[in-house]
């Protein structure tokens, strides 16, 4: 087994001295020299990476579902975000997505808070999926119109499959939350763990406003309203009361991450990165 | 539309059966259509009668149009 890397002084200096973020890594995440160029490249890491570490999460569900068939349903939505995630990285890094998935850090990882969270029981990850599919669901039907013919084919395809994401966990909170008194309190409590990570879906930083700017990208403050009032409107058929607001957590979008995300990537990683020459 | 069985799932309504049903059955492009019924409201033959109930058929095989040959005669068949 190959040993771990020397860590030198200057890789160390050179960390340090990035704009954001780590570079252990160094040349594996590195963006162009254009301001534009730079905006797009992130856009594109920031939906892979979404989708590529929400498909993991949902991936460790496999074997352990509380019954068959929601281990195959939960299967699915793994496999349909990571095909996602492949098409984005790839088109980000001269199709090598590969490379993106498994040689970055956690500082490069660009994705959300709400994704990397853990999946805790069932009613939890189903509060997640709840929160993630809805926003993704109104932001890739929005993508659907756009006029960079990449993000249009990706968009066309995925929002079917998100409209089915966004289906099921509506469904399952709907089941949970009048269901029993046990299932009501637990999707109570799932949902009041991922709330306060809905600001960040919503947050336009530089990168974003660039390619809002060019018209390319959806602003998604356009359908914030909408998003809250879809949720309200699951929340009330499962009789659940919406969660107070909390302090809202940001910065995944600028690689400031949950401890979580560190441990995901080591088990997603670590094959690739002990063995690197390893193929299926 | 032809619809044939293809198995049986566990769900707790009939909305949830359905995406049972999409999710465990249709993953390799199996179908473009399902239907889901409840199990205990299908009436089904008993096993123990497929002796009367089946095996008469067994040596009528000019039930089968292919038994007959069809004169020369005969267009567009």
């Amino acid at each position: 087994m190959p040993s771990l890397p020397v860590i030198e002084p200057k890789d160390v200096r050179h960390a340090k001295n990035a704009p954001e973020g780590g570079a252990f890594d160094e040349g594996h995440a590195a963006p162009g020299k254009d301001p534009l160029e730079d905006a797009y490249y992130d856009y594109l890491v920031r939906l892979g990476d979404d989708s590529l570490v929400l498909g993991q999460r949902l991936s460790e569900w496999c074997g352990h579902a509380p019954g068959l068939e929601v281990d195959l349903s939960l299967a699915n939505l793994a496999l349909d975000l990571i095909g996602q995630a492949t098409h984005l990285l790839n088109r980000a890094n001269n199709d090598d997505g590969d490379e993106l998935a498994f040689h970055r850090d956690v500082l490069d990882y660009r994705n959300c808070w709400l994704v990397e969270q853990p999946n805790g029981d069932f009613a939890r990850t189903i509060a997640r999926q709840l929160l993630f599919s809805t926003y993704q669901h109104l932001l890739y039907r929005e993508l659907a119109d756009s006029p960079d013919p990449f993000l249009l084919g990706l968009a066309a395809k995925a929002v079917k499959e998100v409209a089915y994401h966004r289906e099921l966990a509506s469904d399952w909170t709907i089941r949970l939350g009048d269901g029993t008194e046990e299932s009501a309190r637990r999707m109570a409590e799932g949902l009041d763990w991922c709330w306060r990570f809905i600001p960040e879906l919503f947050e336009v930083d530089e990168t974003l406003e660039r390619m809002i700017g060019l018209q390319t990208v959806p602003d998604p403050r356009g359908f914030e309203r909408e998003y809250h009032a879809a949720l309200a409107a699951v929340l009330g058929e499962a009789k659940l009361a919406e969660p107070a607001d909390q302090r809202p957590i940001l910065g995944g979008r600028r690689g400031h991450h949950s401890e979580h995300l560190g441990h995901l990537l080591a088990v997603m990683q670590h094959i690739p990165r002990t063995y690197p020459d390893a193929r299926w | 539309m032809a619809h044939r069985h293809v198995g049986s799932v566990h769900a707790p309504d009939p909305k949830l059966a359905l995406a049972h049903a999409r999710d465990t059955y249709t993953r390799r492009q199996e179908g473009v259509s399902l239907w889901v019924v409840k199990s205990d409201e299908i009436v089904a033959s008993d096993p123990a009668d497929s002796g009367p109930l089946f095996e008469p058929a067994e040596d009528k095989v000019y039930r089968h149009p292919t038994f007959y040959d069809i004169p020369d005669v005969v267009k567009h068949i």
